[in-house]
């Protein structure tokens, strides 16, 4: 099977030109298929950890959005425990404009930014309201714990 | 990554200029270029929200959104305008863009000197070539009015006149200007071809068309009516994409390149494929991974029957 040209010019550029702190490499039996790792951001509870995600182009791609999921367990109200992310431009607004790169830079910012308003994880969501500071300390743990 | 090698050769990155000697050509290069295919524009339209995208590429994302992929705001196909002076700009673009690159590629590869260090003749290169790409960079050029090749007016005055003259009624020389100058006679900028302009559009696909109704239009625009429902449909619906962006485009191509084209889109599509390759993988991969999943059952039993046992004893 063929793939279209802007997935390999995307892949080309991802590979020549990587996006810092973030690796994205296709998998060799399908190229449609991505091995993401995110540094966590500096400042954020996440910073010093790696962290894997899978990210796959469907057939509609880029009519619609690539499916990316965390593959390290990570403590964030907006990522379940399945790994999947709650991000508008992963849903709603989705635009073919949009390519990995832009998706893989909203995750990293998603993680510099938690929005507990917004919760996907509720009792993590819950725990970054009522008590911040205990939050960031469990999220630093377990960073510390999952993502090296 | 050798799967890349082959197509690689016609993708084209702005940051193709990067290392030429006139890198700000990249930003052209990218303007150019489509926000949705990030291939540079074919049969540009604009959006009633005043955003450009190819043709074909807003129709198709528009079967899935109503709305532009830019601002999000909503837009309809009939909104569409073409833009032709934009189409003309994007294929000269194209067009000229390998002998742009090559021109402007850094005289000197392995030397840290920048520009314009003088290369030594070559004796093979036609001498009138070679000064003309010496000479381009800093004079401006002049059409010749015979063969509308572009030249410096020294060229053009001292021997080119002349030889160009002499030659014309024998053989105008075959090279590119001549062809362009030819095109413009026979057609005025901005315009179609006459053809076209008997075509009309063809109405997007009813989603409650019947199958027999869905195969007698598939027929009818010769494509093939093989598959199930949905991949027929999804044939069509693209074949309508492409019909109606080639109405958009300056140089649009027969129907029958369209329907070459349209069979080219189904190979990158894994929907051509049966679904019987997904479950030969799917057996492929048990076999695979057998003992793994062999040990996982045991683990996983291991462990509700110790579950079990730790319910018993506590109750």
């Amino acid at each position: 099977m063929s793939l279209p040209k802007r997935i390999i010019r995307e892949t080309e550029r991802l590979v020549s030109d990587p996006v810092p702190g973030i690796t994205a490499v296709p998998h060799e039996d399908n190229l449609r298929y991505f091995n993401v790792t995110i540094d966590g951001p500096s400042g954020s509870p996440y910073e010093g950890g790696k962290f894997k995600l899978e990210l796959f182009l469907p057939d509609d791609y880029p009519m619609l959005a690539p499916k990316v999921r965390f593959l390290t367990k990570i403590y964030h109200p907006n990522i379940d425990r399945l790994g999947r992310i709650c991000l508008d431009v992963l849903k709603a607004n989705w635009s073919p404009a949009l390519q990995v790169r832009t998706i893989l830079l909203s995750i990293q910012a998603l993680l510099s930014s938690p929005n507990p308003d917004d919760p996907l994880a509720n009792e993590v969501a819950e725990e970054w309201k009522s008590n911040e500071q205990n939050a960031i300390k469990t999220a630093r743990e377990w960073t510390e714990r999952f993502a090296q | 990554m050798a799967t890349f090698t082959d197509p690689l050769d016609s993708i084209t990155d702005p940051s193709d200029w990067a290392d030429s000697s006139f890198p700000n050509l990249s930003k052209l290069d990218s303007l150019l270029r489509c926000h949705i295919c990030k291939d540079f524009l074919k049969a540009p339209v604009l959006t009633s929200c005043d955003h450009i995208f190819c043709s074909v590429c807003i129709r198709r994302s528009l079967e899935s959104d109503k709305k532009c992929p830019l601002c999000h705001e909503e837009t309809y196909e009939s909104k569409l305008r073409k833009v032709l002076l934009l189409d003309e700009i994007s294929s000269w673009f194209t067009r000229n863009r390998p002998e742009l690159l090559d021109k402007h590629r850094p005289t000197a590869n392995n030397t840290p000197e920048p520009v314009a260090a003088p290369e030594p003749e070559k004796p093979a290169v036609p001498l009138r070539y070679e000064s003309r790409k010496k000479r381009a960079a800093e004079e401006p050029l002049v059409e010749c009015p015979v063969c509308s090749t572009f030249m410096s007016a020294d060229e053009l005055q001292t021997s080119h006149i002349d030889s160009c003259l002499a030659n014309k009624r024998a053989r105008p020389s075959p090279s590119r200007p001549v062809i362009s100058s030819f095109f413009k006679k026979e057609r005025t900028p901005q315009t179609q071809p006459e053809f076209v302009k008997k075509k009309t559009k063809i109405t997007n696909l009813d989603p409650t068309i019947s199958t027999n109704k869905l195969k007698e239009k598939l027929n009818y625009w010769n494509l093939p009516t093989s598959g199930t429902r949905h991949q027929m449909e999804t044939r069509m619906k693209e074949f309508i994409s492409m019909y109606n962006a080639n109405l958009d485009s300056v140089n649009p191509v027969d129907d029958r390149v369209l329907i070459n084209r349209l069979m080219k889109w189904e190979g990158t599509y894994s929907l051509s494929k049966t679904a019987g390759d997904t479950e030969e993988d799917g057996a492929q991969w048990r076999r695979k991974y057998q003992k793994e999943y062999d040990e996982l059952i045991k683990q996983a039993r291991a462990n509700m029957n110790r579950i079990n046992t730790k319910l018993d004893s506590t109750d």
